[in-house]
């Protein structure tokens, strides 16, 4: 079940005080400064947030010019070039208004010895690891700089490591407690047999899992089956008790004329199905092979990369996501059509830049882009403070071939939609949660600054604040 | 001021333009002094630039470019051809080395860097010594040493002591250092850099190594740079009154060092001139603007920016006059971006050096 957890009281003393410091600038222009400061912090938390720019960016590629944006109770509730600020709400301008930036591929707020534990399984959840306290520092700078919402996995070390979330980077707070399944197929040290043989042992395991999903489902139908066959017996035995009970008192006074033993007539009961053994790792897995849930696999080189596609066209139903992919050029057309994203990392391949197909370097979204492959921009879960430069990734790959619509997508509308979450956020619009960013200029611009970051509705940092 | 006087120049052009000269057009000329001359041309004659107008030169060609041109970047420190060979590992201190001799022209490295822009780069000795030597100023794309012995180098970081060779302790290596100084010859390198005539370029990382290795600068009468000092912005005063500017390690992932984008901020704001490394070999090709664009994100203005990567990373490196900047008798290393030079969404049409196209993005796209 995928569920929001609730606002839990695990944030820590810290940021209070810094929430605390918004509600009275807020408060001053009230006159209210001196009001008692806790009862203030709530009235700034509850009240409305009203957000105007000269260009709200609904969407990559769909803006509107001059817009105002209300925001009530973590929700954008109304939008509008008309609308007006109500009366007491705090309001924020600037010249750009867009969703938040989500790092799909982070370890930012997860305790940095689970994320390159090597002893997770799949049914580990990255909730558990979830670290506000240790990672207050880390968090606060990602609120400066736009990222607000992460994909956050544990287990580094591990080929199948366990069940990511989607945090936010406000108090590390879970918008999504199962985003993916994650696996690792990286292991450049091996010889090339031993590599390939690393993929056969996912797919095997993949398929333990899609086996287990229907041995459950075979026995939930049988269960079905039998306990329907057994209330329809009942029925039947109710409706003929008279005549039954009839008989019977007539057999036993029989059996007693006779001098005999009466035996009851004993009614063979189907047996009952037998449930398979539950394995909570192959029950977690078989959510991804089930396409419940996405699965990302960490993958850079052309040898792994080949014999996944290959393994894993029989898993139809999976959502595969490849993560790294520095080879995936060579396969785009495949990756197109079989509607696989790639989390791409722009950063230098050789320390001579590009080197060609196997290792477009920096210039590889905008390549899988012109393809046909989806791709999401990620600063790559190797230190919780890369998710605080995703902006510049996104700016490098613009500056290497990527479209600027296709970036904003990358690192926004994208992550959303692929996590399931394009319901909640990734995009601006009514209903949807107000995890919104107030630029000065173009999302990806290097001049461009963030203004404002509101996290679930609430103003998380303000320049100069 | 000096638009208009570069203005006024122009009509001297004219007729006598000799035949190998042309011009650039562009909608915007980034000039590296942190003036941006709109719809400008940039004439070019014997790999020199020879003027930046407004008005078209007559007898001139005239190449139209599509975007803007800025002068190449400068790489503050740059070993990536160089394969190990600016590291003299056996001695601590080797002053009189020509660092010139580690430039492999032939190395493929160079082509990923000046097709991100970086047209000439600061060769420096390598960071566990202490004087290593004198730095080369090199051109990358032109493959060429454009100037020997350019600046002193000297390693007064943590990175040059030892744990069983002297010196050890930084006292130590203050008093190597300075008997170095003491008995360096009329002439040397240590002698030049002791009357101003040659800058150094001293690498001091922790705030403690900063404030030695600014002491140490004053009392010997040193011009020229600290190269790391991430921390420089406890020690704004201290380095405005010594006179010299500060390189900064450049990140290509710059959320792992803030403090290089606070203490970028805080010089900018008290007019201490800065630069940045390139170190492609360690950060890749880009490195050096994505810490200039973090600095940009955290507030940093474009034109502060782009000084840090030209002019007065000229400047630092001693050859100012020469290059990093688009004014008449400058080097004509150009590069035309799609947009802002400094913003990490603009791409490299095309780089020139002296003058020479020497590459272009539809000639040498990866996928083209």
């Amino acid at each position: 079940m995928r569920s929001y957890s609730s606002r839990s009281n695990r944030r820590p003393a810290l940021r209070r005080l810094r929430h605390l410091g918004i509600a009275l600038t807020v408060g001053a222009g009230l006159a209210a400064a001196s009001q008692a400061a806790q009862d203030e912090a709530e009235t700034a938390a509850t009240s409305d947030l009203f957000l105007r720019a000269n260009k709200v960016i609904v969407s990559p590629g769909k803006t509107v010019d001059n817009m105002g944006l209300l925001v009530r109770d973590g929700r954008i509730v109304a939008m509008g070039s008309e609308l007006t600020a109500p009366e007491g709400a705090q309001t924020i301008e600037g010249e750009v208004i867009c969703a938040a930036f989500i790092d799909p591929w982070s370890v930012a707020g997860v305790d940095p010895s689970s994320a390159r534990s090597d002893r997770v399984d799949t049914s580990t959840r990255a909730t558990d690891a979830l670290d506000p306290y240790g990672q207050d520092e880390v968090l606060e700078d990602l609120l400066e700089s736009g990222v607000l919402m992460m994909r956050v996995e544990i287990g580094r070390a591990a080929s199948l490591s366990g069940v990511g979330a989607v945090i936010r980077a406000d108090g590390a707070e879970p918008v999504l407690t199962d985003a993916a399944i994650s696996a690792r197929l990286n292991a450049p040290g091996l010889d090339p047999v031993s590599r390939v043989g690393e993929v056969d042992r996912l797919a095997s395991t993949l398929g333990g899992a899609k086996k287990y999903a229907d041995d459950v489902a075979a026995y939930e139908r049988d269960l079905k089956a039998w306990e329907e066959e057994i209330a329809k017996k009942e029925e039947e035995l109710t409706e003929d008790f008279k005549n039954a009970k009839k008989a019977r008192d007539k057999k036993v006074k029989e059996a007693e004329e006779d001098g005999e033993e009466f035996k009851e007539k004993k009614y063979e009961e189907d047996k009952r199905p037998k449930a398979p053994k539950y394995d909570a790792e192959k029950a977690s897995l078989a959510r991804a092979v089930g396409g419940e849930v996405p699965m990302v696999i960490h993958v850079e080189e052309a040898l792994e990369l080949r014999e996944l596609l290959r393994v894993t066209r029989p898993f139809t139903r999976m959502r595969m996501v490849i993560a790294g992919g520095r080879s995936s050029l060579l396969f785009a057309d495949e990756l197109a059509e079989r509607g696989i994203p790639v989390i791409v990392t722009p950063a230098p391949s050789s320390p001579g830049g590009a080197v060609g197909e196997m290792d477009p370097g920096f210039a590889l979204a905008g390549e899988l882009a012109s393809r046909g492959v989806e791709v999401l921009i990620g600063s790559g879960a190797t230190s919780p403070v890369a998710s605080r430069d995703l902006p510049l990734l996104a700016a490098a790959a613009v500056g290497h071939g990527l479209d600027q619509e296709a970036a904003l997508h990358a690192i926004t509308a994208g992550p959303a939609r692929v996590f399931d979450l394009q319901s909640k956020v990734g995009t601006v619009r009514r209903g949807l949660h107000a995890d919104l960013l107030v630029l000065s200029g173009d999302p990806l611009s290097s001049s461009t600054r963030v203004l404002a970051s509101i996290s679930g509705g609430k103003v998380v940092h303000q320049a100069g604040n | 001021m000096l638009i208009s006087c570069l203005i006024a120049a122009a009509p001297l052009l004219g007729a006598t333009a000799a035949e190998d000269a042309y011009a650039l057009r562009a909608s915007h000329v980034h000039v590296g002094d942190g003036q941006v001359v709109l719809d400008a041309f940039v004439v070019i004659e014997d790999g020199a630039v020879k003027s930046v107008s407004n008005s078209a030169p007559s007898g001139v060609r005239v190449v139209e470019v599509d975007g803007h041109i800025a002068p190449g970047f400068i790489g503050l420190r740059e070993t990536i051809g160089a394969g190990g060979e600016n590291e003299e590992r056996t001695r601590k201190s080797t002053p009189n080395a020509d660092l010139s001799f580690a430039f492999d022209p032939t190395s493929p490295y160079w082509h990923g860097l000046v097709a991100e822009g970086v047209t000439t780069v600061l060769m420096p000795a390598g960071t566990s010594q202490i004087a290593g030597g004198q730095a080369a100023i090199v051109s990358p794309a032109a493959g060429k040493v454009l100037k020997r012995n350019a600046v002193v180098t000297l390693g007064l970081s943590r990175s040059s002591l030892g744990s069983s060779t002297a010196p050890t302790s930084y006292a130590g290596l203050y008093a190597h250092l300075a008997e170095q100084f003491a008995t360096a010859k009329p002439g040397s390198p240590l002698a030049a850099a002791k009357a101003g005539e040659v800058p150094v370029m001293m690498r001091a990382v922790t705030r403690t190594e900063v404030a030695r290795a600014l002491d140490f600068a004053v009392a010997h009468g040193l011009k020229g740079a600290l190269l790391g000092a991430s921390e420089a912005d406890d020690l704004v005063e201290e380095i405005k009154a010594s006179g010299l500017g500060v390189v900064f390690e450049s990140k290509a992932a710059p959320a792992s060092d803030k403090d290089v984008v606070k203490s970028a901020l805080a010089l900018a704001k008290a007019g201490v001139p800065f630069a940045f490394t390139s170190d492609a070999a360690s950060q890749g090709p880009l490195g050096m603007r994505m810490q200039a664009a973090a600095c940009m994100r955290a507030g940093l203005d474009a034109g502060a920016a782009l000084r840090a990567m030209t002019g007065d990373a000229a400047r630092i490196a001693g050859v100012g006059e020469t290059h990093g900047t688009i004014a008449p008798g400058r080097a004509a290393d150009l590069v035309v971006w799609s947009g802002p030079p400094t913003d990490l969404t603009s791409r490299v049409h095309s780089v020139y050096a002296g003058g020479n196209l020497v590459h272009s993005a539809h000639a040498h796209g990866a996928h083209q």
